[in-house]
């Protein structure tokens, strides 16, 4: 009995896996036996007891492979089924993608946070929609960084506030720069790693700080950005107190410094009085008149925290400054960096001039730069950011404002800002810009200095020492600091720069605190947060806006879910108000438990009259109200046919004459707790079904269906649609009524369920619910007391039209959307109905008010000879389906509706994929089995299908718009956008 | 096929990856079974490269499952002389385990150019990456790597990370009605897990020594699987104790597990595992899992429950905790789940009760205050003894930390 066993070293694979390929090993012919493990004990004592001898040694990783066969053939076919099965499994693993269709990118924030373990999103959305991207983050449980600019104060207020109710923290708006666990964020240098936690309400100014923190050898935990208006005022410093509490309790953490532009006072204080509370020493770095350099807030806070001051380094300096005559013209890309320049020249030259001018100084503008009086500028102010990117990223403008210097220029002042998002290689540019203007100089006899800050470190993305090299190779001289720079330039006008190191005057001191030992315990009962931890660990990141963020993080291995914006439909506040609205998410959330709680079950039938208490005159039809003169063809064609089929009116004619003067009145179906199929005319002898939802008592009603071809729902009104519709009046009904009555009422919910389990989606597919329907009244329809062949009748008619359970789904879906009305600030949409002129949708949370567009003509594939110029638009109350999450939402378990709408499997699977994102739940009941039986995308989210523009898809029949014609086709077609911007509005108006 | 400009950044974990002690070096084959200590020290002197000479580490693709892979890197400089190191590399899609590289951007389309036995080239960082002040967890500070080449893509290690760390948090309250029936829903590997998990919980709560081995050796490569069920399992409890600020059993764990060679009771991976949770660390998935059954656990009841259908009984709250374990291997997150609840059992029931034993009560029955006193009553007491804590469900003679 031949046998083999073979030893592999160092091989790792999962039990599930081994189990597998021994079975295909084994079912392999003439193989007898295979033994597949890991060189375990257990597995070793069984190789052994199966008569096999291990030669060699092996350890528990070594993974042992003992066949036995009965000829050497056999054997061979065993150890290549071996390798087959492992290879087998390795694609099968890569290659699995599901049952088709591509993979639905997250269109939402809360979509990529749900399907991502993201803790922090980057929104860098223009400013009017940063607020709904800001606040979706944190409803889904993510802090923020906010990189958008154009943000309001009350909005920043209300973000923060809703931020800090949640544990989390919004970094912004107009925030730039953090670094998060080693990871950079924005625009952020790449620097040691470290015991010094950075606030910074100044992105350039934090990054001045972290790069003289690393050149000191020190290092940086985390910098954690709050946006250039966090300490005014205003905002009272809500995000630089939940920075403080998150850095108090990180391990990692141990000094802290505050950096920002001049900041307000009594804010200042009382984060001093939170720093005191958490027992942390904190570092000031705040640029104020009597605190001039960012750079001596640093050397403070690196020997309080006994760290040498190393001399801050500088390169091409050789000679002390000689002195000139001309002015100062600093020409800066971040606005910290000239605010600092200005508060050193100030002393020395007086008010300086420019786009962002201190108090009692002369405001100019950047675009034109005339160097008659010192002047210094921003080119990141808004001003000179309209149309083009920021200047760290497009330098141009200040390359061109260098070269237009004039004569009068007495010393160039300059910085450069390298990291992650900057201008790849800015350096050359700029050391070419400043040859020139050097040269300009020197033909004119002067002398031009030229004075550089550089910040950034060596392990930045740029060659730091590259752009050192360059810049003094142009002749410019280079500081890391940009105080010193200030105070080079200085020098070269004959000034010395008044700029104390110890910067205790007005600056709050940093307080010796009494039990300063170190962070806190997190399980340390004094409130101290830890921002749901989002200093733990490297985060994971979604991003919206600007890919170039994004981009960076890659780069960093920083895992990202980029989420593909665009600009809402309709009005951005109207959005926001709405989306800010403090009773959305409970709101949303109880109605959509609502919805997928709701049951139904078809308890028996009546006439409307009785059911409805519909008087002789009064009709009902499907959509949202409507005037007779508006009507289409087959609306008209069904409310004549039924008028008529009243006994009201003798003729067609006078039948229209009394419904046009208003005689005979007509109103939307939904009013009156019904629906109807296209044109869904409901006349008092017609019977209707009668469900009820035994978990919230409501109640729907739906009348019969009429079967396909000429029939008055398609608008036909001849003698034989009216000859049917009094069969049904006289036979059809009164048998169901006794069928039912006799079976008891019947779970038309669960038909829902079982219809989607058998490839219907219950909108265009309804012939697994109508044998359902059908089999469970069987046993005793045919012991009712009435004529056999009427009963025999019966039976054929149900038998013979597919689509008649759809007058059971209907009112199914319609009640669970009705469990759900009511409910104030939700942005569920609870009906979505069509009268074929208009298309109306209603929320939850308005009551009864529609917000309507034009109904639509479908996309599709025509019967016959038909053509779209023979279609009439969208009609019908059965929308209602796709509203509760079925019909065109669960294409994906119905794909053979394609043949009759149009497309390809995987457009319907895709479809149902995309519907998801506009969603807000799955239903637990309902399920689709190709999606490894994920329920149906449940419960219409309004503001999701503005802010993704995806309206939902509705497969449905289409009328001719000829009253008469009948069915002309199937196909696709969604709500017009109208109804949804509309409805915003109206719900943001109930808010105010 | 792909070019060789692809370049993936990566990210690697500052836990030190496990050593494979089956040398690969030269044909030899150093056995630390066979042969006898005084000649393996002896051996690595002969075989040692200078440091220089090793820029180019040898390494090898050992499998490639659907979501990353495992390369042996050699490593001529060890304690047993040379060998290879296992790293892990996982993309966006596998299990983060605490050590190993990750690659976010790596997908099938790259793991399809890989086969098991593929040649890698590895260049090791020159010098250690920019640490600042902080020294590595772990004293075996080897020089990680800076770039994996591939024949079709390469790696660039441009960020080190700190692995994930289980916290310790107040585990104040805890609800043994729903401990039992949480419990009750894992499926371990091994079917007597939970009574060996919970004797060495106890042991080590209790803080006896000799129990304490005996149950770390019962547990050691014990079980199905490439991680043996009783190795989670010890992760499990290693987790546990640290989760509850259970320093000093902890240390025990610690001290116990020291001097045995892991290497020769189970898979080294495996091994590396149980010593990462030991420093508390673990997947992403573990740590949710603990986070829901912390929320669980020791979230007050309220009377009457409120109507969202969410609160409206425990066993609501059990998928946060247990769909998270799923996910994790065959049988490990169960497996090591089992020992994490082992210790929160132990620490609020009577010291000399085992899950074991109250897993056989139904859990329909909560156990009353007179079954508990006869089970009380068995067995010796440890000397120090906590007050009788009353719950919600009136007064238990049970100890509660």
């Amino acid at each position: 009995m031949p046998r083999s066993l073979t030893v592999r070293h160092g091989v790792y694979v999962d039990s599930v896996a081994l189990m597998q390929v021994s079975t295909e090993v084994k079912t392999t012919p003439g193989v007898d036996d295979a033994l597949i493990g890991m060189a375990s004990e257990l597995n070793l004592d069984l190789i052994h007891g199966a008569g096999f001898d291990i030669a060699e040694e092996v350890t528990p990783n070594d993974l042992i492979i003992a066949i036995r066969a009965q000829s050497e053939a056999a054997l061979s076919d065993g150890s290549n089924a071996v390798d087959v099965a492992f290879d087998r499994l390795a694609a099968a693993a890569r290659e699995s993608n599901g049952p088709g269709g591509s993979v639905q990118p997250a269109l939402t924030v809360e979509s990529a946070l749900a399907g991502s373990d993201a803790g922090l999103t980057l929104v860098s959305v223009p400013g009017e929609s940063a607020g709904v991207e800001t606040l979706a983050a944190l409803d889904s449980g993510s802090s923020v960084l906010l990189f958008s600019d154009n943000v309001d104060v009350s909005t920043e207020v209300e973000l923060k506030t809703r931020a800090a109710e949640r544990d989390l923290i919004v970094m912004g708006p107009d925030c730039g720069t953090a670094i998060i666990s080693g990871v950079g964020l924005g625009f952020a240098n790449e620097v040691r790693r470290g015991t010094f936690g950075i606030i910074a309400a100044s992105g350039t100014g934090a990054q001045q700080v972290s790069v003289l923190l690393d050149a000191a050898g020190a290092g940086v935990s985390h910098l954690i950005g709050t946006g250039g208006r966090d300490l005014s005022h205003e905002v009272g410093g809500l995000s630089a107190r939940q920075a403080l509490r998150a850095l108090a309790v990180d391990a990692e953490t141990e000094h802290i410094i505050v950096v920002s532009k001049p900041a307000d006072t009594e804010v200042v204080a009382e984060i001093e009085d939170l720093a005191a509370e958490l027992e942390v020493r904190v570092s000031w770095a705040i640029l104020g008149p009597d605190s001039p350099s960012l750079t001596a807030g640093v050397e403070t806070a690196l020997s309080t925290a006994d760290f040498t001051v190393p001399e801050w380094p500088h390169w091409g300096v050789s000679e002390p400054a000689e002195a000139l005559t001309g002015s100062l013209i600093g020409l800066f890309c971040g606005g910290t960096m000239a605010d600092e320049a200005m508060l050193i020249a100030r002393s020395a030259l007086g008010p300086i001039s420019s786009n962002i001018p201190l108090a009692g100084a002369e405001l100019v503008s950047g675009t034109t730069v005339s160097a008659d009086a010192h002047t210094v500028l921003d080119f990141g102010a808004d001003e000179m950011t309209r149309g083009r990117a920021h200047p760290m990223i497009d330098p141009s403008l200040r390359l061109q404002a260098i070269r237009d210097l004039g004569p009068r220029a007495g010393v160039l002042l300059l910085d450069l800002v390298l990291g992650h998002g900057a201008h790849a290689d800015p350096a050359d540019d700029l050391a070419a810009a400043i040859t020139e203007a050097k040269s300009a100089a020197a033909e004119e006899g002067r002398v031009l200095p030229v004075v550089v800050s550089l910040i950034g470190t060596s392990a930045d993305p740029q060659d730091f020492s590259a752009a050192v090299r360059a810049l003094v190779a142009a002749g410019a001289e280079v500081f890391l600091s940009n105080a010193d720079a200030s105070a080079r330039a200085l020098a070269h006008l004959g000034y010395e720069a008044q700029v104390s190191t110890v910067t205790e005057s007005s600056m709050p001191p940093s307080r010796a605190c009494p039990n300063s030992s170190g962070p806190q315990a997190a399980t340390d009962s004094a409130g101290t947060q830890s921002l749901s931890g989002l200093l733990e660990t490297a985060p994971s990141v979604v991003s919206v806006g600007l890919s170039l963020f994004a981009e960076e993080l890659r780069a960093q291995a920083v895992p990202v879910t980029e989420v593909p914006w665009k600009p809402a439909l309709g009005d951005p506040a109207a959005l926001y108000q709405v989306m800010a609205d403090p009773r959305r998410r409970e709101a949303n959330a109880q109605a959509v438990e609502r919805m997928l709680a709701a049951g139904a079950e078809v308890v028996g039938l009546r006439p409307a009259r009785e059911c409805l208490g519909l008087r002789e005159d009064e009709f009902l039809h499907s959509g949202p109200p409507l005037e007779w003169d508006r009507a289409s063809g087959p609306m008209r064609g069904a409310l004549a046919g039924a008028v008529v089929f009243e006994g009201l009116a003798e003729t067609l004619e006078a039948a229209e004459a009394g419904l046009a003067d208003g005689r005979f009145s007509f109103a939307p179906c939904h009013s009156r707790d019904a629906v109807g199929p296209m044109a869904g005319v409901v006349s008092p002898s017609m019977w209707m079904f009668e469900l009820i939802d035994p978990v919230h008592g409501n109640r729907a009603y739906c009348s019969l269906n009429e079967g396909l071809g000429k029939v008055l729902r398609y608008g036909a009104n001849n003698e034989e649609v009216l000859t049917r519709l009094k069969w049904m009046r006289d036979v059809l009904g009164p048998v169901l009524a006794a069928a039912l009555a006799a079976t008891g009422p019947l779970d038309t919910k669960n038909y829902v369920t079982q219809m989607l389990q058998s490839g219907d989606e219950g909108h265009n597919r309804n012939r697994t619910a109508t044998l359902l329907f059908l089999r469970d009244i069987m046993p005793k329809l045919f012991t009712l007391d009435f004529p056999a062949d009427d009963l025999a009748e019966v039976a054929r008619f149900l038998g013979a039209n597919d689509y008649f359970a759809l007058n059971l789904v209907m009112p199914t879906c319609k009640l669970a959307m009705a469990a759900a009305k009511g409910v104030p600030g939700s942005t569920l949409v609870v009906t979505m109905a069509r009268n074929g002129t208009d298309f109306g949708i209603q929320l939850a949370g308005t009551g009864e008010q529609w917000y309507s567009g034009p109904a639509q003509i479908a996309d599709g594939l025509y019967l016959g000879s038909y053509g779209v110029e023979d279609a009439n638009p969208d009609i019908g109350d059965s929308a209602i389906t796709e509203t509760a999450g079925i019909g065109g939402l669960a294409m994906a378990a119905a794909p053979a509706v394609v043949r009759l709408v149009g497309g390809d499997v995987a457009f319907a699977v895709d479809t149902t994929r995309r519907m998801y994102e506009i969603t807000l739940g799955e239903h637990p009941q309902h399920q689709i089995p190709v999606l490894e039986f994920r329920g149906v995308p449940s419960g219409i989210d309004l503001a999701k299908v503005l802010r993704t523009h995806v309206l939902p898809q509705i497969n449905t029949g289409m009328a001719g718009k000829v009253a008469g014609v009948g069915q002309v086709g199937a196909g696709l077609v969604t709500p017009p956008a109208e109804c949804f911007t509309s409805a915003i509005e109206g719900l943001s108006a109930q808010r105010r | 096929m792909r070019s060789r400009s692809v370049v993936l950044p990566a990210t690697a974990s500052l836990l030190p990856v496990p050593r494979i002690d089956a040398a690969r070096v030269g044909g030899a084959e150093h056995s630390p079974i066979a042969r006898d200590s005084a000649e393996a020290r002896q051996a690595p002197v002969e075989v040692r490269h200078a440091p220089s000479e090793a820029r180019l580490a040898p390494a090898e693709v050992v499998h490639v499952f659907a979501a990353g892979l495992y390369l042996a890197v050699g490593d001529s400089e060890g304690p047993r002389g040379p060998g290879r190191r296992l790293l892990p590399i996982m993309g966006p899609g596998a299990l983060l385990l605490p050590f190993g590289l990750s690659v976010p951007q790596l997908d099938s389309t790259h793991l399809a150019t890989l086969r098991a036995g593929t040649t890698a080239r590895v260049v090791p960082a020159v010098s250690p990456m920019r640490l600042g002040s902080h020294p590595p967890i772990f004293e075996d500070h080897v020089p990680s790597p800076r770039w994996i080449g591939f024949p079709d893509f390469a790696l660039h290690i441009v960020r080190t990370h700190r692995p994930l760390r289980v916290k310790t948090q107040l585990w104040k309250g805890l609800d043994p009605i729903t401990l039992v029936a949480l419990a009750g829903h894992l499926r371990p590997g091994l079917s007597d897990l939970g009574s060996r998990a919970g004797d060495l919980a106890s042991a080590l709560l209790d803080e006896d020594v000799a129990d304490t081995e005996a149950g770390v050796r019962a547990l050691i490569g014990a079980g199905p699987g490439s991680t043996p069920s009783g190795d989670d399992a010890l992760s499990g409890i290693a987790l546990a104790l640290r989760s509850t600020g259970r320093n000093r059993p902890l240390d025990l764990l610690s001290r116990t597990l020291e001097p045995i060679d892991l290497a020769q009771a189970t898979p080294a991976l495996s091994a590396a595992l149980i010593r990462a949770a030991v420093a508390g660390h673990c997947v992403p998935e573990v740590a949710a899992a603990v986070e829901a059954a912390h929320r669980l656990l020791t979230t007050p009841r309220r009377e009457p429950p409120p109507r969202s259908a969410a609160f409206a009984t425990p066993a609501a709250g059990f998928p946060a905790v247990l769909s998270p374990l799923d996910g994790i291997g065959h049988s490990s997150g169960h497996d090591l789940f089992t020992g994490f609840l082992a210790v929160l059992t132990a620490l609020t029931c009577s010291r000399s009760t085992r899950p074991g034993v109250s897993r056989s009560l139904s859990p329909s029955r909560p156990p009353t205050a007179a079954m508990i006193r006869i089970r009380g009553g068995d067995g010796p007491r440890t000397p120090t003894r906590t007050p009788i804590q009353h719950s919600s469900k009136g007064t238990h003679p049970c100890h509660a930390h």
